[in-house]
């Protein structure tokens, strides 16, 4: 300490934050990996519920890690069975899209099992699986103004599930549909066209472009136990979290979440492939490995098949929120996302931006005098801040409640 | 007081050697005498004629009276403190030498048959003492290059044996503290011994002449001719020899490494650790046992060590023999031991000694040192990240004394001002003390305390606190029952803990923790039959208590169950022998046989699962209830630790070991690399112990009078029902832990290569090993095969690690060293294909560790400032200025995969990517 006084103070905090920065946060950068081998395993995801409907099967293939497309697996003939023989044809509807022919549900007591023949010849098959013994059923599905971890204000939705009568753990899966309405900061009636012969033209407009919805499928894997809980019960369950500028609920949004109840080992499933998709502790790393599910190749049993055959108990609820039933518009200064007005003078510049689908027409300069906008003779505004179908659809969802 | 006792031993020694002779007797007086007068004086007086040269004779002047006092009894008191030894060659001839001699017991014999005539005229009276000369230390030029002459006990004509014991004990003639690691050699056999921690040796001579040396770095190297006759003693103190300060970086022993019969046994030479440069300028005893070939890390800046292919739970880490389960701060970065209250580390990574047990790799032994009991001395370092300061107190001069050691960080408080936003929540603080009590009760009796504790506490992301703490205990009684018999008996007691801290806004706060407490009672006796047989032998037994983790909601808000793992109890007993057997002087055998058992006890629940199928909470057939400290299982088995040594000459030998070794306590960790998180746990009913067995062989070579030492050694290595995990195994909190555990095989081989130069300007190290590590999981299941049930490299296998440590002196102060260190890059699971599935995007892995990260290579430097060396000076200064990886290669410590909304990324993190330069300050008191 004595040495450390007598030198300067600054420079030496400067080479501690260093150190530390480097001690404590290390380093991580991108790392660009080329995939020297591949495999084109199956990759089967089949959820059935004891919903009375038309249930879905998909098939796919494992694709390589710089290649981004998805390879379905076609002409694949799919078959649930239950323990008395029944059978359960799927038909493909979409490639790698299987559906049953005919509604049908899982009941409790029976045995099911899942059947594929590939159109390569190869047989797969799942172990017997059972709808797990279960009650549960959603009971409060709400949302929150409330503060994350790093102390920003948002919106929480959170779920309780109850589950009478029933004993031990149960294990659940969430997985939900999000819907936001799109509210175009700016509109207009009219439209700037280039013609085919290259020359700019207002025309009326013909769709709709100032409201809009917008729908997603959650992507990550949302899982509960009651395990570690007092209760066999969930309650407060965090599904999803937004910051309060977060885009989706600056206008109205609706979230349908459905809860499975889920075996054990389906939930092991589940919780293993989260973690190894996690993001990762610098000074420790999980052991990564393959995820063995319950379904095999009759044919080899090394082949490696992914995915789980999954049963379970199904329930669902929706809700709907407005920004302001929690925030003031106030409470968010960015939004509006840099829509600014401007008016480029060159024709060619304005061509590109228009036929590029780049900018939106606003309305004309009409003669007022060049200011810091511009002074060309059309008001202009970027795409996104003007037509919203470019974020979503400008149809709006059946169960849509404004 | 202690010159006083050893005049009056002295004094003994000659009237009995004298004691037909003593009828000469002097009146005389001196007042502030010059010694060359007094001399003449006595010539006169006792009518004796003085032989010397006038040279020798010192400035000291004499004042003192002596009435009918024996010549000799005037002589001794007139040429203490000085160099000077004198003959007596008859009655009136006195013949002065300028030599250092000590005979400072008779042999047993010689009291029991006085009537032995004192054979052999010629030289039977050459009788001097090596005093505790000022002289050495004023002038600090003198040498003492000439061979003296000792003679130890009498011939005899009755005595037939072939062989004596020689014992004695070394000090410093400056501080005179006890000099460990002092290397003893017989010259022109093949033999050495090392002194112990507390300077005492023992070694075996050949009846007749022998000629001894002593070798050490930090002291001056005396050699000496020792006629022995009979079993005796010879004590040294040796001055420090500064000219040879921070020249030799390891192994003290100069010739002990071919000489002895141990295969892969690797000593750290702590004092001179501090010329390496180590990142941040901490110095780090088991950071430098890394650059030794055999051993080495997962990574940089992680946590545990790989012995020859071992996994990181496989070394026993003894301080002062009780076991540190986490010797880490800072996640690995640097270890938990202290440099500067250590004073021996050794560590045997091939053939582990009878005495040690419980872990399969290898077992590192660190000593703390003893207290110099005589004055008070200090030694502190600063540096950028860490203080320490080490105080040696003598609580009763010459009796016992206290050495503390304490260091701690000051990166929490630099952190709490930083302005940098991101820091301000992050917590990272460790510090370690340690105390060790010394006191010698008499000659044969001394007992020893050592206390231990160390504390890390660190957060990285603001919802949690990780904190865990290492705590040891030791207390030790030897015993020496007569030349032949000593033994030591040790009470430890080791304690690990950690703890998470979880408190977020979405009400499942939470406390959490694992701990872990072992108590050991241990015999360690040793028993020198003769120079051909020496035993040691003895019996443990040890007490384990785990409770293995617990968790239980913070606040009233907190949904979290609380959940109490049952604790898990054992006993792991031993009983061992072992014996060095010198069949001849080429051939040495050290055998050892060690059995061992460990007993697992309730109370607890245990689940008896259905043969042949997975162990899962499904396939539970029954529940087992056993009360508390009823035997649940028992496991054992005998350790055999073979090694044999046949020298082709002095400076060349071969060597072999066969050893096993059995563990019952393991790591439960589904990292690739040691996490904080890591526990231990013992085995049980559905868990077996991991066994292993390692045979070894190696040449060593030395040349250059022992400068350069040189050694090949290969190790071929299995092992069974070692531990790893099923993928996304959980394992904290898992009560029943056995549904996840796969057993496999390991298997692990490699060549080691080592050049060492122990002297001159340019001197350190190159080690070069080739080694495969290899792992089998091939279960009866899916679940618990990986890789289709082939062996597949382990996440330490690096099939190639080169390091070299190297020291450069430019003068007597400023010295240059670099380290290189070249390792193969580390295994690892890349993903080889991606899928969709349920909306997400997700990987499939490779075969495990099929994949390598890039080689790791760094290159670090330093200069090193020694402060002069004047006696008077208040404090030694030194100085290290060093760049940690001054190449910057951004080595990747890991590459892993996140997925970041759907689309999957690869990114690698590193530690220290850029130069990191330090300065650290070191002073001593």
């Amino acid at each position: 300490m004595l040495v450390i006084k007598t030198l300067k103070e600054k420079k030496i905090k400067i080479l501690f934050t260093c150190i530390l920065v480097v001690v404590l946060h290390a380093c991580v950068e991108p790392y660009n990996f080329k995939s020297e081998t591949y495999e084109r395993l199956l990759v089967v995801e089949a959820t059935i519920t004891d919903e009375e409907k038309t249930q879905e099967i998909y098939l796919s293939n494992v694709y390589r890690i710089d290649n981004d497309t998805i390879i379905p697996e076609s002409n694949a003939r799919v078959l649930v069975v239950d323990d008395n023989q029944n059978e359960y044809e799927f038909r493909e509807t979409q490639p790698g899209k299987y559906t049953s022919i005919n509604e049908f549900n899982i009941s409790s007591g029976k045995k099911y099992h899942l059947e594929i023949l590939t159109s390569n010849g190869r047989n797969y098959i799942s172990e017997e699986e059972t709808l797990p013994e279960n009650n549960a059923v959603m009971e409060n599905l709400y949302a929150e103004r409330t503060t994350n971890d790093e102390g920003i204000e948002g919106i929480a939705i959170y779920n309780s599930s109850a589950n009478p009568g029933q004993d031990g753990v149960s294990y659940y899966k969430y997985s939900y549909k999000e819907t936001y309405k799109i509210v175009s900061p700016y509109t207009s009636n009219r439209n700037l066209i280039v013609t085919n012969s290259g020359a700019l033209q207002i025309v009326p407009k013909t769709k709709e472009e100032e409201i809009c919805y917008n729908t997603r499928r959650s992507k990550e894997i949302l899982l509960a136990d009651t395990g570690a809980l007092s209760e066999n019960e969930i309650s407060d369950y965090l599904v999803k979290f937004y910051k309060f500028d977060d885009f989706p609920i600056q206008n109205r949004y609706s979230i349908l979440v459905n809860q499975i109840s889920v075996s054990q080992e389906t939930y092991e499933y589940y919780e293993t492939l989260k973690e190894l998709s996690g993001s990762e502790s610098i000074f420790s790393q999980n052991q990564p490995g393959f995820i063995n599910g319950n379904i095999s190749s009759v044919e080899d049993s090394n082949e490696k098949v992914i995915g789980n055959f999954n049963l379970g108990k199904a329930s669902s609820k929706r809700i709907f929120f407005n920004f302001k039933d929690f925030f003031n518009f106030s409470d968010n200064p960015n939004a509006g996302r840099s829509c600014e007005v401007t008016r480029p003078e060159r024709f060619l510049d304005i061509v590109a931006f228009i036929s590029t689908n780049q900018m939106k027409f606003y309305g004309e300069a009409d003669g007022i005098p060049p200011n810091e906008e511009g002074a060309g003779p059309y008001r202009l505004v970027r795409t996104i801040c003007m037509d919203c179908t470019v974020l979503g659809t400008n149809v709006k969802p059946e169960f849509w409640v404004d | 007081m202690f010159k006083y006792i050893k005049l009056f031993f002295l004094l003994f020694c000659v009237q009995l050697i004298f004691g037909q002779d003593t009828k000469n007797t002097i009146t005389i007086s001196f007042n502030n005498t010059p010694l060359l007068t007094a001399i003449s004086q006595i010539e006169e007086k006792a009518n004796v004629k003085f032989y010397f040269v006038e040279e020798w004779i010192p400035n000291k002047s004499i004042t003192a009276t002596y009435d009918k006092i024996p010549i000799q009894d005037v002589l001794n008191d007139l040429l203490d403190e000085t160099i000077l030894n004198y003959y007596i060659l008859d009655d009136n001839r006195v013949v002065l030498t300028q030599n250092s001699i000590i005979y400072d017991e008779l042999p047993a014999r010689f009291f029991r048959e006085p009537q032995v005539k004192p054979s052999d005229e010629n030289n039977v009276n050459e009788e001097t003492e090596l005093v505790d000369s000022p002289i050495f230390f004023n002038n600090n030029i003198s040498e003492n290059k000439k061979t003296e002459t000792v003679r130890i006990g009498k011939q005899n004509a009755s005595n037939r044996k072939r062989g004596f014991t020689l014992s004695g004990y070394v000090k410093s003639t400056e501080t005179g503290e006890p000099i460990s690691n002092l290397a003893i050699i017989v010259e022109g056999r093949n033999t050495g011994v090392s002194t112990d921690i507390n300077g005492f040796y023992e070694i075996n001579l050949r009846k007749g002449v022998n000629f001894i040396e002593t070798k050490s770095l930090t002291n001056e190297n005396v050699r000496k001719k020792v006629i022995i006759y009979n079993d005796g003693k010879l004590d040294f103190s040796l001055r420090d020899s500064y000219e040879m300060l921070g020249e030799v970086l390891l192994n003290s022993n100069a010739d002990k490494n071919v000489d002895n019969a141990n295969t892969g046994q690797e000593q750290i030479d702590i004092e001179n650790i501090k010329n390496i440069p180590l990142v941040l300028g901490e110095r780090d005893i088991l950071k430098v046992a890394t650059t030794l070939p055999g051993i080495s890390t997962a990574g940089e800046g992680s946590a545990g060590y790989n012995v020859r292919g071992g996994r990181a739970d496989q070394n026993l880490i003894l301080l002062d023999n009780a076991v540190i389960y986490n010797p880490a701060h800072f996640f690995g970065i640097f270890s938990a031991i202290n440099p500067f209250t250590s004073g021996e580390a050794n560590i045997y990574k091939g053939n582990i000694p009878a005495k040690y047990g419980g872990r399969l790799s290898s077992v590192f032994e660190i000593t703390t040192k003893d207290a110099n009991t005589e004055e008070f001395q200090g030694e502190a370092s600063i540096g950028p990240v860490t203080s320490n300061l080490a105080l040696q107190v003598p609580i009763v001069k010459e009796k016992s004394g206290l050495i503390l050691g304490g260091r701690s960080t000051y990166s929490d408080w630099i952190l709490k001002n930083l302005d940098e936003e991101s820091l301000n929540n992050s917590t990272a603080f460790f510090y370690d003390v340690i105390a060790k009590y010394n006191h010698k009760i008499d000659k044969n009796n001394n007992i020893k305390a050592t206390g231990y504790i160390s504390n890390d506490k660190f957060s990285i992301t603001s919802d949690s606190i990780y904190s865990y703490q290492n705590r040891a205990l030791t207390l030790n009684y030897n015993h020496r029952f007569n030349d032949k018999n000593r033994g030591s008996l040790y009470l430890t007691n080791s304690d690990y803990q950690f703890n998470i801290d979880y408190e977020s806004n979405f009400g499942d706060n939470f406390e959490s923790g694992y701990h872990l407490n072992e108590t050991e009672l241990k015999l360690d006796m040793d028993y020198i039959h003769s120079n051909k047989h020496q035993f040691n032998y003895g019996v443990s037994g040890k007490f384990y208590r785990i409770d293995p983790g617990e968790i239980k909601p913070v606040g009233s808000s907190s949904q979290i169950q609380a959940l109490e793992l049952a604790q898990e109890r054992g006993v792991e007993a031993a009983i061992f022998i072992s014996d060095d057997f010198e069949i001849s002087d080429a051939l040495l055998l050290s055998v050892g046989l060690r059995y061992s058992s460990f007993t697992a006890l309730g109370s607890k629940e245990v689940r008896i699962y259905e043969e042949g199928v997975p162990k899962t909470d499904a396939t539970v057939i029954d529940i087992v209830d056993y009360g508390k400290n009823e035997v649940i299982k028992t496991y054992g088995g005998p350790e055999v630790r073979a090694s044999a040594r046949y020298s082709f000459a002095a400076d060349l030998s071969v060597k072999a070991s066969y050893n096993n070794t059995i563990q019952y306590i393991h790591t439960l960790t589904n990292n690739t690399t040691v996490s904080p998180t890591d526990t231990y746990r013992l085995s049980g009913f559905n868990i077996d112990p991991q066994r292993a067995q390692q045979y070894s062989l190696g040449l060593f070579k030395n040349f250059d009078n022992n400068i350069f030492e040189t050694s090949i050694e290969g190790f071929y290595k299995t092992s069974d029902n070692i531990l790893d995990f099923k993928v996304g195994a959980d394992l904290f909190l898992n009560e029943n832990f056995e549904t996840e555990v796969i057993q496999g095989e390991g298997k692990s081989y490699g060549v080691e290569l080592l050049l060492k130069k122990n002297s001159g300007r340019l001197n350190g190290w190159l080690a070069y090993t080739y080694s495969r590590s290899l792992l089998k999981l091939d279960g009866a299941f899916n679940e618990e095969t990986v890789n289709n049930g082939e062996f597949f490299p382990s996440n330490f296998d690096k099939p190639h690690d080169f390091s070299a440590v190297t020291n450069y002196k430019i003068t007597q102060r400023y010295s240059i060293s670099a380290n290189f260190v070249y390792q193969t890059g580390r295994p690892v699971t890349f993903p080889i294909g991606q899928y969709n599935y349920e909306g997400g995007e997700y990987v499939v892995y490779s075969d495990r560790n099929q994949f390598r990260i890039p080689d790791y290579y760094r290159l670090d430097l330093s200069l090193n400032i020694e402060g002069s060396h004047k006696l008077k000076k208040l404090a030694h200064t030194f100085w290290n200025i060093s760049v940690y990886n001054v190449l910057g290669r951004n080595n990747p410590y890991s590459v892993f995969f996140v997925n970041d909304e759907g689309n999957i990324e690869g990114r690698q993190s590193s530690i220290f990517s850029v130069p990191v330069p330090t300065v650290s300050f070191n002073f001593k008191f």
